[in-house]
């Protein structure tokens, strides 16, 4: 049973337990180290187009960081789904949870507060990625886009969404270990489909009754269900898609369905965790 | 894990193949351009809208085909190889506003004046059309009897050569001279092309959306026949650049967006040509030759596409230098040529190269060049005043060695290193103690 608190301004409550997680966040070192894998696999995509202008002489490129962009924030985006995961499960586990709803804390402003703060962190190390993508741009000597700054502000769109799988998929964990792992195959399976779909596009296809085009036709219907499922594939169709090349218009009806998706499911997590309560795990 | 395999087992129903049903209907066979090739594109009633670039010759038929579905390539496919009649009648367009223009089937060729492949094509129409076949298969026949004619000659030259090599080894006491040399020039080859005139409805039309459909004679539309057209204009024009590097100069960099930039490490001279280019909606566009395609393109989008003209020696224009805000230089264009270098060397250089009056060598292109030691900041195409859409960046870079790039990487965990440390240093940062109770109070 939840134990209500006195009545305390939604919004002030949700502001403190943001203002909680984000300093914990900040004061590890883990944002900063995965802010750095993040550049170094932007970093080793940029090396393609490096490698080609070294050899050819001469390039002419349409946007050599689209790509490296992209993955970066992939990277990015998945390490706070993955700290949205742990945050939350910690709490349960070392029964913080169950202090903190003794207090003015309900539901909604919890699981409010803990998006917020991390997506306030993601916001925070915005700028720390433009820096070293400058430094990177000096160094090589390609132009970074005039997209960029839009590219980045628009991410934190579908990096609310990712954050937002992270917080209802650890929301029913007793343990941190199982918070990790469950994200971890969820992300497999959402990234794994339209990899997969790539994949079976590259495979000849002989004649019409091969088994290859059930398969490929399959994955067609996952990968169309996924493109508006998934927040790993909105990060790539609101800005690698979207913002990066101009595409103004599915940019924005992605951060529309983006937006929404993100609401359900900090609604939904909070009433996963009305029903689930909020006992320490084993009790 | 049963959950998973009853969403799989709907998915493969929903996506199965539908059964390969041939399907009789009017099918649209229109003969469309890029404003570089022509192409026979199908339009069954599946393909949707018909797609035409405005202001292009297009020559519209109908035909009554069999349509099936072609699992590959997800698209269905026409057979208008085998019993599928064109069918007979008037092809009315209706614009926007409602106004009703009808064209009857003229007849047409497609002539390519250099020869397939080789620069733009021309639609001739009307009775000029049988005129230029037939002009066509006169040139034809009379440059196939003179290389015919030329063949017979040279045949005939070296079988007298080889008798007398016959001859001569038998070292007679009389040995006639040799056969004389063959002087005799080969004629030009006949490079033209012209195909066989066919009637169809020949039109250019403004952009916009069209209806079409087709009247028999007796005046009735023909059942499956109306349609829609799209008609579009480019929606902006350009100079891109084909740029070759003096080292590989047979694998140019291609620039066709103003918006992009040239990079290069300035270990050889560049030579430029430049190409006028049109930027079209890139959904239209891929349309255009490929209906079915299951791309969905934002309307945002945009492709730069070339012209097809080739400025070649005529060009008027200059290339202008610049640094900064400065003019540095002026190129004009110039013919290049080739040349291989002799011996073990091996390698080229590239000349220039001016021919002579009524020389038979020809330069290997024509371009405006940039010297290897000129590193100029940006260029633009210059006749009077600077071309539109001619501007780019031109950029000399010399990237450092690859892992020297990952250093950037290592910026996000100083920050945070750093941060960390003066945390350590100062403190954890103390929460505000109770309010000091005031003596007195109760």
């Amino acid at each position: 049973m939840t134990a209500r608190a006195p009545h305390v301004p939604a919004l002030a409550t949700v502001a403190t337990i943001a203002r909680r997680e984000a300093r914990a966040a900040l004061s590890g070192l883990g944002v900063y180290v995965a802010t750095s894998i993040a550049m170094v696999a932007a970093t080793w995509l940029l090396l393609i187009d490096v490698r080609a202008l070294r050899v050819e002489g001469l390039l002419v490129p349409a946007d050599p960081y689209r790509a490296p962009l992209d993955v970066a924030l992939l990277v990015l985006a998945f390490f706070f789904a993955v700290s949205a995961a742990v945050s939350t499960a910690r709490d349960r586990e070392t029964g913080t949870l169950e202090v903190l709803f003794f207090g003015p804390v309900d539901e909604i402003t919890y699981c409010l507060g803990k998006v917020c703060g991390l997506l306030a962190v993601y916001a925070l190390m915005m700028p720390v990625l433009a820096l070293s993508l400058a430094a990177l741009s000096l160094m090589s000597g390609l132009a970074l886009p005039g997209s960029l700054g839009a590219s980045l502000v628009f991410s934190l769109i579908p990096a609310a969404m990712v954050l937002s799988l992270g917080l209802v998929l650890s929301i029913g964990t007793r343990r941190v270990r199982s918070a990790v792992l469950i994200l971890g195959g969820v992300a497999l399976i959402l990234v794994g489909g339209s990899a997969a779909y790539s994949i079976v596009l590259l495979v000849p296809i002989e004649n019409p009754s091969s088994p290859v085009v059930a398969l490929r036709d399959v994955l067609a219907t996952v990968n169309g269900v996924l493109r508006w499922v998934s927040p790993f594939a909105y990060l790539q169709r609101i800005v690698a898609e979207g913002v990066a090349i101009g595409a103004w218009r599915s940019a924005a009806i992605a951060a529309g369905f983006a937006l929404a998706a993100s609401g359900a499911m900090i609604v939904l997590a909070a009433q996963w965790l009305r029903w689930r309560g909020v006992q320490k795990a084993g009790e | 894990m049963r959950a998973l395999r009853i969403i799989l087992g709907l998915a493969a129903l929903l996506a199965a193949p539908v059964a390969a049903a041939q399907e009789r209907q009017v099918v649209y066979w229109p003969l469309v351009t890029d404003g570089i090739e022509y192409r026979r594109v199908a339009y069954p009633a599946e393909a949707g809208d018909i797609t035409v670039m405005a202001g292009t010759t297009v020559m519209i038929e109908a035909r009554a085909a069999n349509v099936s579905w072609w699992p590959i390539t997800r698209e269905y496919l026409t057979d208008v190889s085998r019993s599928a009649p064109m069918i007979e009648g008037t092809l009315e367009i209706v614009d926007a506003q409602g106004a009703v223009r009808e064209i009857e089937p003229t007849s047409y060729v497609v002539w390519h004046p250099d020869g397939v492949g080789t620069g733009p094509a021309e639609i001739v129409h009307g009775p000029r059309a049988a005129e230029v076949h037939a002009e066509y298969v006169r040139f034809g026949r009379a440059a196939a009897e003179a290389a015919r004619l030329h063949q017979r000659i040279v045949a005939e030259h070296h079988a007298a050569v080889e008798a007398w090599l016959k001859l001569a080894a038998q070292k007679p006491a009389n040995l006639p001279p040799p056969p004389p040399e063959l002087t005799i020039a080969e004629p030009e080859p006949y490079h033209a092309f012209a195909t066989e005139p066919e009637p169809a409805a020949v039109l250019s039309l403004a952009p916009g959306s069209y209806t079409i459909r087709l009247r028999d004679a007796g005046g009735k539309v023909v059942a499956g026949s109306e349609r829609r057209l799209v008609s579009f204009a480019p929606r902006a024009s350009a100079i891109g650049y084909v740029v070759r590097p003096g080292d590989r100069w047979t694998q140019p960099a291609i620039s066709f967006s103003p918006k992009e930039t040239i990079y290069t490490t300035g270990r050889s001279a560049l030579y430029l040509q430049p190409v006028p280019v049109a930027e079209y909606g890139a959904q239209e566009f891929t349309r255009l030759f490929q209906p079915q395609t299951i791309e969905k393109l934002d309307p945002f989008l945009s492709i730069w596409v070339p012209q097809g003209i080739d400025l070649g020696a005529e060009a008027t224009s200059e290339l202008t230098l610049w640094d900064g805000s400065d003019p540095v230089a002026a190129l004009p264009t110039r013919g290049f040529r080739v040349v291989q270098r002799p011996g073990v060397a091996r390698g080229y250089v590239i000349e220039e190269f001016a021919p002579a009056p009524g020389a038979m060598l020809k330069p290997d292109f024509f371009a405006m060049e940039i010297p290897q030691e000129v590193a100029p900041t940006s260029i633009s195409l210059t006749r009077d005043a600077e071309l539109a859409g001619s501007a780019r960046q031109l950029r000399r870079v010399a990237p450092p060695a690859d892992h020297l790039l990952f250093l950037p990487a290592l910026l996000p965990i100083v920050l945070g290193m750093v941060l960390h440390l003066r945390r350590r240093i100062t403190g954890p940062a103390r929460l505000p103690g109770p309010p000091a109770t005031r003596a007195g109070s109760a």
